[in-house]
C-alpha cells in the first residue's frame, strides 16, 4: 500500500502544487513530493498567515524573551504545522512525531490548531492586541471550514501534535540563563562595543539542543586568518573603507542596502518565503514542508554560528579598527576615532550572523522555486522601499554584502558565514527527505530500517 | 491482524549485535546507575526477583486500560521498528524523546506482571534496558503523570509506538 502511494505521487506530483513552470521543475529536481492535496489542502495560506503572525509578534518590543533566541519559536511552529500535516496525509515522515488521524481529518483544521497552540504556549504573556490576534486567526480559519468529523479529527491531530512538539522542546536549554562573558584583552579578542558596550548576547545559545544537527559544532568554520595575516589586513582595510559612517568609497546605493538590510535578517526572509508560497500557490503541505526545512535551518544555523562566535571570539571591525596599531600587522594603521555606518551587534563578529542564514534561506528557496525567480523584497527598517531580485543568491550575496557597508563585518565573516548556513541547510533539507526526517544521520542503527515506515 | 500483536520472546544474540553498532548515544543522562553489570549474562527470563537494584516493572491504568509502567507509574512503550531484543532507538534525539527504561539489575515484576516475559537487552551505550516479550520498553518524553499515554500510536524515528498490555500483547 505504501509503495502504491508513493507510485501515485510520482504520476500526479508534477506541477500540482504549484503555479508556475520553473517552480514545478525546481520541486522535480529538489525531490519535494507533491502530491493530491487531500481536503483543505489545496492553498498553503493558512502557514503564511501563522507566520506573519509570528513576525508580528517578534517585531512587538519586548514580547520575545531577550534571551530566547526567536528562530526556535519559528522552527517550532513551522515543525508543528508540517508534523499535523503530515500526520494526516501520510505522504511523508514526520520531522519529529506523527499522531493517529483519520483519513478524513482536514488538513487546514489541523494546521489552524497546531498553529495557535503552538503560538498560545510559547507567548504565555502577549499583550491583549496580540493574544486577540491569535485567537481572532484560528476562529476565522476554522468557521471557514464545514463543520463535521473531519473538522474535528482536525482539530484533535493539531492539539496532539502541538502538545507532544512543545514537550519534546520543553527542556532544550533555551531556557537556561545565560553565562556571564569575560573579555580578553588581546589583539583579536571580542570585547564589548561602543557605542554602549552593552555585554554580549546569546553567550550560551550553542547549548541548546539543536533541531536536526547532530551536535553544534558539526560544521564549525576553520578559524579565522591571522590577524597579523595580509588577508585579514585586506579584509579589515575593506571595511574600514566602505563601512565607515562618513565613507567616501561607498556608493549612495551601498549605504542604502546597508540600512535596508539591518533588522532581524531571520525576519527577512521568512517574508520573502511568504511572498514566494503566494506567489507560487503551494499548497498545503509543500507550504508546511517549505517552512519547516526554512526555520529549522534558521534555528540550526543560529545555535550552530553562536558556537562559531563564542568559540573563536573575534572582535569586530570597530575594535579593530581603532586599536589598529596594536595588532602589529604592518599593512593595518589604526583610527582611535573611527565609527561604522551602523550601530555593531553585541557579540563577536565570525561568522556573519546576516551570511549564514542568508545562505542558508537561499540554497532551501532555491531547492523549493529553483534559483531563478522573480524576488521583491521590502523591509521592515527601510520602509517604503522594496529591491528587487532575480535569483535567490543575489538576495544572499546583497544581504551578506550590506553588513560590510554598515561597517560591522569583514568579508571573512561574510565568506564563513555562507558556507556554514550552507552546510546547515544541505544537511536539514536532506535529512527531510530521507525516510527519518529527524533521525540522526550519523547513527547507523537509523539505516536499518530500510522498509518504508508503518508498513505493519 | 491488526488490532492485537501477541510479542515473543526475544534474541539475546540480538543484544550483542546491538553493542557492536555502537553509536554516539551519551550514557548516563537518564539516571542509568554506574554499578550496571553490562556484562552479566542478562536477557534470561527471571522466575524470581532477587536483585533489589533492579528496575520494577508494574501494572498501570490508562485510558487505554491496564498497561505496564515502570516504578514512577509513568507508561511505557515498545517500538515497532525494534524487530528483535535490540533496540533500534540509540541516536541521542531518540533517546532524548524516548528514553530507554534501564535497569542495573534483574527487573522486578510487580502485581499482574508476568516474570518470565522480562528480560533485559545490552544497549550499545554499554547500559541494560528491560524488556518485556523480548521488546525493549521506553518512556515518551511528553507523559507528564502516571496515566498519561500521549506516545500512542505516534510515529517517530521511522515507526509507531505503542503501550504494553500485561499479558505481552501490544494494544493498538
Amino acid at each position: 500500500m505504501k509503495k502504491l502511494i508513493i507510485a501515485l505521487t510520482v504520476l500526479v506530483g508534477i506541477g500540482l502544487g504549484v503555479g508556475t513552470a520553473s517552480a514545478a521543475t525546481a520541486i522535480t529536481s529538489g525531490g519535494n513530493k507533491v502530491s493530491q492535496p487531500p481536503p483543505g489542502g489545496t492553498s498553503g495560506d493558512i502557514v503564511v498567515a501563522w507566520n506573519q503572525q509570528l513576525l508580528q509578534i517578534v517585531l512587538t518590543p519586548g514580547a520575545q524573551p531577550a534571551t530566547v533566541h526567536p528562530t526556535r519559536s519559528f522552527a517550532i511552529l513551522h515543525a508543528a504545522i508540517y508534523d499535523s500535516v503530515v500526520s494526516i496525509t501520510k505522504d511523508a515522515p514526520p520531522y519529529l512525531f506523527s499522531v493517529p488521524a483519520s483519513r478524513g481529518a482536514r488538513v487546514d483544521a489541523a494546521a489552524a490548531q497546531a498553529s495557535h497552540d503552538t503560538l498560545a504556549a510559547l507567548y504565555p504573556n502577549l499583550n491583549s492586541k496580540l493574544q486577540a490576534g491569535l485567537d481572532q486567526l484560528l476562529a476565522g480559519e476554522l468557521v471557514a471550514i464545514p463543520d463535521g468529523a473531519g473538522k474535528q479529527d482536525g482539530i484533535k491531530v493539531g492539539h496532539d501534535v502541538a502538545a507532544r512538539l512543545l514537550a519534546a522542546r520543553a527542556n532544550d536549554g533555551s531556557a537556561a540563563t545565560p553565562p556571564p562573558f569575560i573579555a580578553g584583552n588581546n589583539p583579536g579578542d571580542f570585547r564589548p562595543v561602543p557605542p554602549s558596550f552593552a555585554p554580549p548576547v546569546f553567550t550560551g545559545w550553542a547549548n541548546v539542543s539543536p533541531f536536526v544537527l547532530d551536535t553544534a559544532n558539526q560544521f564549525r568554520p576553520k578559524p579565522q586568518a591571522a590577524i597579523t595575516s595580509v588577508a585579514y589586513a585586506d579584509a579589515l582595510n575593506e571595511v574600514k573603507s566602505l563601512g565607515q559612517n562618513t565613507s567616501t568609497t561607498r556608493t549612495a546605493d551601498e549605504t542604502v542596502e546597508a540600512k535596508f538590510w539591518a533588522g532581524p535578517i531571520w525576519n527577512t526572509w521568512n517574508e520573502i518565503a511568504d511572498n514566494a508560497a503566494l506567489a507560487h500557490h503551494t499548497n498545503l503541505e509543500t507550504t508546511a514542508r517549505l517552512f519547516a526545512v526554512l526555520n529549522l535551518t534558521f534555528a540550526d544555523g543560529v545555535i550552530a554560528f553562536y558556537d562559531a562566535k563564542y568559540h573563536y571570539v573575534i572582535w569586530r571591525p570597530v575594535t579593530a579598527v581603532r586599536l589598529g596599531d596594536t595588532i602589529g600587522n604592518p599593512a593595518i594603521t589604526g583610527d582611535p576615532t573611527w565609527t561604522p555606518l551602523a550601530t555593531t551587534p553585541a557579540d563577536p563578529s565570525y561568522p556573519g550572523a546576516h551570511s549564514v542564514i542568508s545562505s542558508a534561506a537561499a540554497f532551501v528557496l532555491s531547492s523549493f522555486f529553483g534559483k531563478d525567480d522573480q524576488i521583491q523584497v521590502t523591509s521592515d527598517v527601510l520602509k517604503g522601499t522594496v529591491r528587487t531580485f532575480d535569483s535567490y543568491q543575489a538576495v544572499m550575496t546583497e544581504a551578506g554584502l550590506s553588513r560590510i557597508f554598515a561597517g560591522v563585518h569583514t568579508r571573512l565573516d561574510h565568506e564563513a558565514g555562507l558556507e556554514l548556513g550552507r552546510d546547515v541547510a544541505q544537511f536539514v533539507l536532506r535529512d527531510s527527505k530521507s525516510s527519518d526526517f529527524g533521525v540522526e544521520s550519523k547513527s547507523p542503527n537509523a539505516g536499518t530500517t530500510a522498509q518504508p515506515p508503518g508498513g505493519y | 491482524m491488526h488490532s492485537k500483536l501477541v510479542l515473543t520472546g526475544g534474541l539475546v544474540a540480538a543484544a550483542f549485535i546491538a553493542a557492536a553498532c555502537s553509536t554516539t548515544s551519551s550514557s548516563g543522562l537518564y539516571g542509568a546507575p554506574s554499578s550496571a553489570p553490562s556484562a552479566a549474562p542478562s536477557a534470561a527470563p527471571v522466575a524470581a526477583p532477587p536483585a533489589a537494584s533492579g528496575t520494577a516493572i508494574n501494572v498501570g491504568t490508562t485510558g487505554l486500560g491496564q498497561v505496564l509502567v515502570d516504578s514512577n507509574g509513568q507508561t511505557v512503550y515498545l517500538f515497532l521498528a525494534d524487530k528483535g531484543s535490540a533496540s533500534t532507538c540509540n541516536s541521542s534525539s531518540c533517546v532524548q524523546y524516548w528514553p530507554p527504561v534501564l535497569t542495573s539489575g534483574a527487573p522486578v515484576p510487580g502485581t499482574g506482571v508476568n516474570g518470565s516475559l522480562l528480560g533485559t537487552t545490552a544497549r550499545a551505550d554499554g547500559t541494560t534496558q528491560v524488556t518485556y516479550g523480548g521488546h525493549p520498553l521506553y518512556r515518551f518524553i511528553s507523559d507528564k503523570k502516571a496515566g498519561d499515554a500521549t506516545g500512542q500510536g505516534v510515529t517517530a524515528f521511522g515507526a509507531p509506538w505503542y503501550v504494553v498490555s500485561p499479558s505481552g500483547a501490544l494494544i493498538r
